[in-house]
């Protein structure tokens, strides 16, 4: 005998033996097929619909790529500059700069940060899966939300460089206090410098100017001060007067958005002198 | 709808006998077939003909426990499906190895002097089975008539497949010497 035989002798043993729980026994529920479509539907439509969503993190994380690497290569990396809104003004650039920037006297005092007429309206718009040879590496990507496929490229923007610029300014451990640039001299604090010799073009820069008269640090309220502004402005310099209260006093700041070559070949007033520092010179 | 008006339906010729028997023991046959075959549609096939004959079977039997009586037709047709697939080099799963543990209860011959009666064989397997606990008795049934695996039966009994192997193998042991003693040379 074979055990297939036994196999089929157990076939005829009595009832009673085989009444054991067994899964099997459960009713069989059965689908319409109706039910089985709709099942299939419903498994297509969430498929395609996780799709969706992946491809939107992807997209995602790769914007926030541009930003962290914007963070981790940059002391400091800022967006574009924001209007008087909050809204985002977007990129910068020298043409953009050159061909926009003007300042009026009655606008300045008027709002914390007051970036005069800045007009980002000729934005470039770059494709998220493009890698365009025209789109700034560095760039952070600012997807509009009502046209979520493109966005604006803005460089990072820096204020700050990795010396503490709140405890030692100048390498030859001058203080705020001895600083005397006369007139017709631009000198451009130690920190930016290095800012500007590590990242060069590929990033703006905010940075804070003290003015001085025949030695003399101007006040930042002044008639001349404000004449000064407008005179860069109109030269092609974005320049800002930013408010910062600490608690006691206002400081009523001079700042310009500008890059390395517009820092570095500065356009001085013979009548005036310059001090030119990254924004966090003065530790805001 | 119980077994009874099923059965019933089968009586009265009424052809909803068949859906009704579906509904309720559809898987439990398909169950009993697949474990065999080891593929659906010699499944469907099985449980296809299991219907047929039961409703053929049906008068005259008027089985007394429905389930039993619907699981010995889908397995013997199985059985038959599955040697059928063995000479076309079809089938497996489980069955081959279930059938490797039954050899060790018989000699695996083909030539047997002894004509087997196998009725007599039968009520001694019954006496067997009577002579374990209920849990061994179902752990037996189950690998052995129904062909479940032994992770199944495992899982069902919350017991880890090398316990089970190990019950099964003893009560292998234990009914060769069982069938040895009432003079059965298998």
């Amino acid at each position: 005998m074979k055990g297939e035989d036994l196999f089929e002798i157990l076939s005829e043993i009595d009832d009673k033996y085989l009444q054991v729980e067994t899964d099997a026994e459960k009713p069989v529920k059965h689908r319409s097929r109706w039910t089985t479509y709709a099942i299939w539907a419903a498994s297509s439509v969430a498929a395609v619909l996780l799709l969706v969503l992946g491809i939107r993190l992807i997209q995602n994380y790769n914007t926030n790529q541009n930003y962290y690497s914007a963070s981790v290569d940059y002391p400091v990396a800022a967006f574009a500059p924001l209007d008087g809104n909050g809204q985002s003004a977007g990129a910068l650039n020298s043409q953009d700069a050159g061909s926009v920037n003007s300042i009026s006297s009655s606008s300045l005092g008027e709002s914390d940060v007051n970036v005069a007429s800045n007009n980002y309206s000729n934005l470039g718009e770059c494709d998220l899966n493009q890698d365009s040879p025209d789109q700034n590496d560095n760039g952070i990507c600012i997807i509009d939300g009502n046209n979520p496929d493109t966005c604006e490229v803005a460089p990072p923007m820096i204020e700050r460089y990795g010396v503490d610029n709140t405890e030692s300014n100048t390498s030859d451990s001058t203080t705020e206090a001895d600083i005397a640039v006369e007139n017709g001299e631009l000198l451009i604090d130690d920190s930016l410098r290095m800012a500007i010799d590590e990242y060069g073009e590929s990033v703006h820069y905010r940075v804070a100017i003290d003015l001085f008269e025949n030695g003399v640090q101007l006040d930042n309220e002044s008639a001349t001060a404000e004449k000064e502004m407008d005179r860069l402005a109109s030269i092609g310099y974005i320049v800002a007067v930013e408010n910062y209260f600490d608690g006691y006093v206002n400081h009523r700041m001079l700042t310009i958005h500008a890059t390395a070559q517009q820092l570095l070949e500065f356009d001085v007033s013979p009548e005036l002198g310059y001090h030119i520092m990254l924004y966090a010179y003065y530790g805001y | 709808m119980n077994d009874s008006q099923i059965i019933d339906l089968y009586w009265n010729r009424n052809q909803e006998a068949i859906p009704e028997t579906d509904k309720k023991y559809g898987r439990y046959c398909s169950k009993i077939a697949y474990n065999i075959l080891e593929n659906n549609e010699d499944t469907e096939e099985c449980v296809n003909d299991t219907y047929l004959h039961t409703w053929n079977a049906i008068p005259p039997s008027r089985p007394e426990i429905l389930s039993a009586f619907l699981g010995k037709i889908a397995r013997n047709l199985a059985i038959n499906m599955y040697k059928r697939s063995r000479t076309e080099k079809r089938g497996g799963g489980e069955l081959p190895v279930v059938l490797d543990e039954l050899e060790e209860v018989v000699s695996g011959s083909d030539s047997v002097e002894q004509e087997i009666n196998k009725k007599e064989l039968v009520t001694a397997i019954e006496g067997f089975l009577d002579g374990l606990t209920k849990d061994k008795r179902e752990i037996f049934i189950k690998r052995y008539w129904y062909a479940e695996s032994v992770t199944d039966i495992a899982e069902h009994y919350g017991m880890t497949a090398g316990a089970v192997s190990t019950q099964l193998s003893r009560m292998r042991d234990r009914l060769k010497d069982y069938l040895v003693e009432r003079g059965f040379e298998l």
